[in-house]
């Protein structure tokens, strides 16, 4: 092989590292996402035994959102195999004991059953914070878009944006609210 | 009596065959005996004529049932002949000559026409003459005690004209299409067109393995490579040089199709090649920088180098190293320069060659810039 030839096989097969912030993200939604990077269906390689995944870092995993009254209402289930073994947890009480939990269950549900499976969810770096270890920070080389715009809340904003924000209507200096 | 009856088991086609008495003799023929019928049986039946009456024949084809042994026995013989064919190293092989229906005489009239050119005949039979059959051929005449008046003429002359030849047209072709190239690359490329395994290819592809009378049987690549440069001079002396230049783009020059040509050449250390290329330009000197990067910390990482001079990006080289990524990068700047980069336009030939073979032919004395005092101002703008 040349030299280029064999750079250009190099680069075809080299893996990315995406990071996505799970910052108020339905981690249901947000799996379905991040389920082909994993397996490498966003690359024109593609195959299905071609082990061409990418890493995907999560971070703010403790900060996810689910929709509705999920937390209250949905149970994961868990047997040991042996007898009197079964166990229903909630998904507050999950994410309680393990802030990762939820997100890397969502994200195995989203990658197809199949032998690669395990391989794929190998390659999913999740992280309660926005801390993330120096190895894994210098491998990143790219970041996934989130799937719900994260609102901007109001102590973000600056005291000249809420001064020049365009009002219809203010009350008068002098008024005295109840 | 006539009538063809078709038995359900087997395919078997029943003759009637009339007799006089037709009521009472009716012999009843299958296939399988019908075969057994020889003069001497049908004569049994020589008061009955067999032909006479049938107006219509039908042929029925018997489907083929062999015996159960012999599909075993075959496949047991085949596999013997293998492993005898193994021990004796390979195969027999036999020279087309011994086999039926060899004219030599229409071997070489066929030979001309088929690649389209007009050869003297003694020139062609010149080129495909070696000294070795010449030698064998006097010597068992000798040794039979025939003297040997012999009129052969042997190719090493004309071997030695067709290898000038053939470096002179190959390069003055490349010299004409890679315009922008160093002389050192032109060098390489021509080595690899004229090298043994190459002209050895092509010979073999125009049939010269059944032409050439040589003594050694399989042919040596030499005696391909000397029959083949014999052919282009026997070509240059019968229609021109002119022909004799097409023949050898058509079928030497060819073969560099879909070759990287970076392959065969490439300086050692290119860096420092770049940077003295830009110093002798006038322009400022590269500057390399990072422009992504995957996977530092993992086995399977990847850096993107680009190659900037003055802030204006030139090219850009991947790597599993910044090393290697930086010196791809100077590589790719050359190929740019050198206009040979995975992208360059596809070689001419034939009817797009039309217009520049008088430049090709102006070219073949004139070498290349070489890499040393290169240059983009001193090359010529590109021909095709």
């Amino acid at each position: 092989m040349s030299a280029t030839k064999r750079v250009q096989q190099w680069s075809t097969f080299s893996r990315m590292w995406y990071l996505y912030d799970a910052q108020w993200q339905d981690p249901f939604h947000s799996a379905k996402v991040l389920s082909p990077y994993l397996t490498g269906q966003n690359k024109p390689i593609y195959h299905p035994l071609n082990d061409c995944g990418d890493h995907v870092v999560v971070i703010n995993s403790q900060e996810i959102a689910l929709r509705g009254d999920e937390w209250k209402k949905r149970v994961y289930f868990h047997h040991t195999g042996y007898p009197r073994g079964a166990s229903w947890t909630l998904a507050w009480e999950l994410h309680q004991k393990d802030p990762k939990m939820i997100m890397r269950k969502a994200v195995f549900k989203a990658i197809t059953s199949n032998l690669v499976r395990r391989t794929c969810i190998e390659r999913l770096h999740i992280y309660p914070g926005s801390e993330i270890p120096e190895e894994i920070k210098s491998n990143l080389s790219g970041q996934i878009r989130p799937v719900m715009p994260v609102p901007k809340r109001l102590q973000e904003y600056s005291k000249e944006e809420i001064e020049n924000y365009p009002k219809v209507f203010d009350f008068p200096n002098d008024y005295i609210l109840r | 009596m006539k009538f063809q009856a078709k038995c359900n088991m087997r395919n078997q086609t029943i003759f009637a065959i009339p007799t006089r008495n037709t009521n009472q003799n009716t012999q009843w023929f299958t296939n399988q005996n019908t075969q057994q019928l020889t003069n001497r049986n049908i004569q049994q039946f020589s008061n009955v004529s067999i032909y006479t009456s049938i107006t219509a024949v039908n042929v029925i084809s018997k489907r083929n049932f062999k015996a159960h042994w012999v599909a075993p026995t075959l496949r047991e013989l085949k596999r013997r002949k293998v492993i005898e064919d193994d021990l004796n190293g390979g195969p027999k092989i036999f020279h087309r000559s011994t086999f039926l229906e060899w004219n030599y005489d229409a071997e070489i009239f066929a030979f001309s026409n088929r690649l389209g050119e007009k050869f003297n005949d003694l020139s062609l039979r010149a080129a495909l003459t070696h000294k070795s059959y010449i030698e064998r051929e006097t010597a068992r005449l000798s040794d039979i005690g025939v003297e040997s008046n012999l009129q052969f003429q042997d190719n090493e002359a004309l071997s030695q004209k067709g290898g000038e030849l053939l470096s002179k047209f190959t390069n003055g072709y490349l010299r004409a299409v890679f315009t922008q190239v160093p002389e050192e690359l032109i060098r390489a490329m021509h080595d690899f067109l004229t090298s043994n395994p190459t002209l050895e290819t092509v010979a073999r592809h125009i049939g010269l393995g059944d032409l050439m009378l040589c003594a050694d049987f399989p042919c040596k690549t030499e005696t391909y490579v000397k029959s083949f440069k014999a052919i282009v001079a026997a070509l240059a002396e019968s229609s021109g040089e002119e022909r004799a230049r097409i023949f050898v783009q058509d079928l030497v020059v060819t073969q560099l199709y879909g070759q990287d040509v970076n392959e065969l050449w490439n300086p050692v250390d290119p860096v420092g090649n770049l940077t003295a290329i830009l110093k002798r330009e006038g322009k400022a000197e590269p500057e390399f920088r990072l422009i992504r990067q995957a996977g530092s910390n993992s086995i399977l990482g990847v850096y993107y180098v680009g190659l900037y001079s003055d802030k204006n990006f030139i090219s850009e080289g991947a790597g599993e190293s910044l090393e290697v990524a930086k010196e791809m990068a100077a590589r790719e700047a050359l190929k740019k320069f050198f206009r040979t980069e995975d992208s360059m336009r596809a070689l001419p030939f034939g009817r797009q060659l039309k217009n520049i073979q008088s430049k090709i032919a102006q070219l073949e004395n004139q070498p290349n810039i070489p890499l040393s005092e290169w240059i983009s101002e001193k090359v010529m703008s590109a021909v095709h």
